[in-house]
């Protein structure tokens, strides 16, 4: 069976697409290694998922390579030093967006499919070429948002487009760096405002966590086994096991049952089915 | 603080988070109907010659006429409220 390809995506920068891709790709990978997991750095010009993921040393050839058929797709790919069965494509770090086109990605993504189940695309911020080339050959979609006026507003933005695509791409919400104390106090938006306002399905919600930057320093993601007190890290695992048909209910960031939350979950059956 | 005052405790606060929200709902509603490519006086046309079609047919209350763009989860729906006066003869 051909592999599935995710989009994450948010419109506005520094909501945390690279960091949940990387947390969400490495869980994926760890949970299953019968699953082969592909990562594809789209942020050509301005690459970081490389460095999320501690490989940044490793980088030989890069998706403009292989695009310009300079390479073979083989060459370009990264393993991951501590799952065999994760690999990333990383962006190439002269050039710009407009270096590769939306059939382009199409036709690479095509021959991807064909040695991973998964390919999990890091989108870059805004609305234009790097956004067009990410869409391209997306099944799903994960918007990622925080709590935050512009970034819903932009996730609004973003989600409009994707609808509007010709191809169905299925939308799914990720908040991110929800802080649990600030929502209680009415000082943020909670996950039901931000559901209310931008009405697509939920997939997790990521408590804010200091951890993240500790993590990154290391080059280690938190949803690494090892990782086992961080929220965000555990927060990131469940999203993965969601993604695989596994209901896992809403962790408990406020510190009390959000058994609303429990039923969306209930509707949210199986996204990904593996054969 | 006067005794109704007194009687029904000091005014309710609205958070940021309240705010936020309403803001955001209004400003969101705005960009959709943008991208839509459906400005105000777009709207007032449309409402004009939805009134000289329906006038045809029927004697309407102008004045009462209500013409809205309202919001349901991702959809938008026009809603026009034309209070029906009598029948138009046919000619």
């Amino acid at each position: 069976m051909p592999g599935k390809t995710i989009l994450f995506t948010s419109g506005k920068g520094g909501v945390g697409k690279t960091t949940s891709t990387a947390n969400i790709a490495v869980a994926l990978a760890a949970q299953d290694p019968n699953i082969n997991v592909c990562m594809i750095d789209m942020d050509i010009g301005l690459r970081n998922l490389d460095i999320q993921l501690g490989l940044e040393n490793r980088i030989v050839y890069n998706l403009v390579d292989v695009v310009e058929g300079a390479c073979k797709t083989k060459q370009a790919l990264v393993k991951d030093k501590r799952l065999p069965n994760l690999a990333l494509l990383p962006a190439a770090q002269t050039r710009d967006k407009s270096a590769v086109t939306p059939e382009q990605m199409v036709s690479l993504i095509d021959e991807l499919r064909e040695m991973f189940d998964l390919i999990l695309i890091d989108s870059p911020a805004g609305i234009e070429q790097g956004f067009h080339n990410s869409v391209a050959a997306a099944d799903e979609a994960i918007i990622i948002t925080t709590a935050e006026m512009s970034a819903v507003r932009d996730a609004d933005r973003v989600i409009g487009l994707l609808e509007a695509y010709p191809r169905k791409i299925n939308c799914w919400l990720l908040i991110n760096r929800l802080r649990a104390s600030m929502v209680k106090s009415n000082d943020m938006m909670s996950v039901d405002d931000v559901m209310e306002i931008l009405g697509i399905k939920l997939l997790g919600v990521i408590p804010e966590d200091e951890k993240i930057i500790v993590s990154t320093n290391k080059g280690e993601p938190l949803s690494l086994a090892v990782n086992k007190t961080s929220g965000a890290g555990q927060a990131f695992r469940n999203v993965a096991l969601r993604l695989t048909g596994v209901e896992v209910p809403l962790m408990d960031i406020f510190g009390e049952n959000q058994n609303i939350f429990v039923k969306q979950f209930k509707k949210l059956k199986s996204l990904i089915k593996f054969g | 603080m006067g005794l109704l005052g007194w009687l029904t405790g000091p005014p309710k606060e609205v958070t940021s988070r309240d705010e936020a929200k309403k803001r955001l709902q209004l400003t969101i509603f705005h960009d959709r109907m943008e991208v839509m490519e459906l400005p105000p006086e777009r709207l007032n046309d449309l409402r004009n010659e939805l009134l000289s079609v329906i006038a045809k047919y029927f004697e309407v209350d102008i004045n009462r006429t209500e013409c809205t763009l309202e919001q349901d989860e991702r959809e938008v729906a026009f809603v026009a409220n034309i209070p029906v006066k009598r029948l138009r003869a046919g000619e």
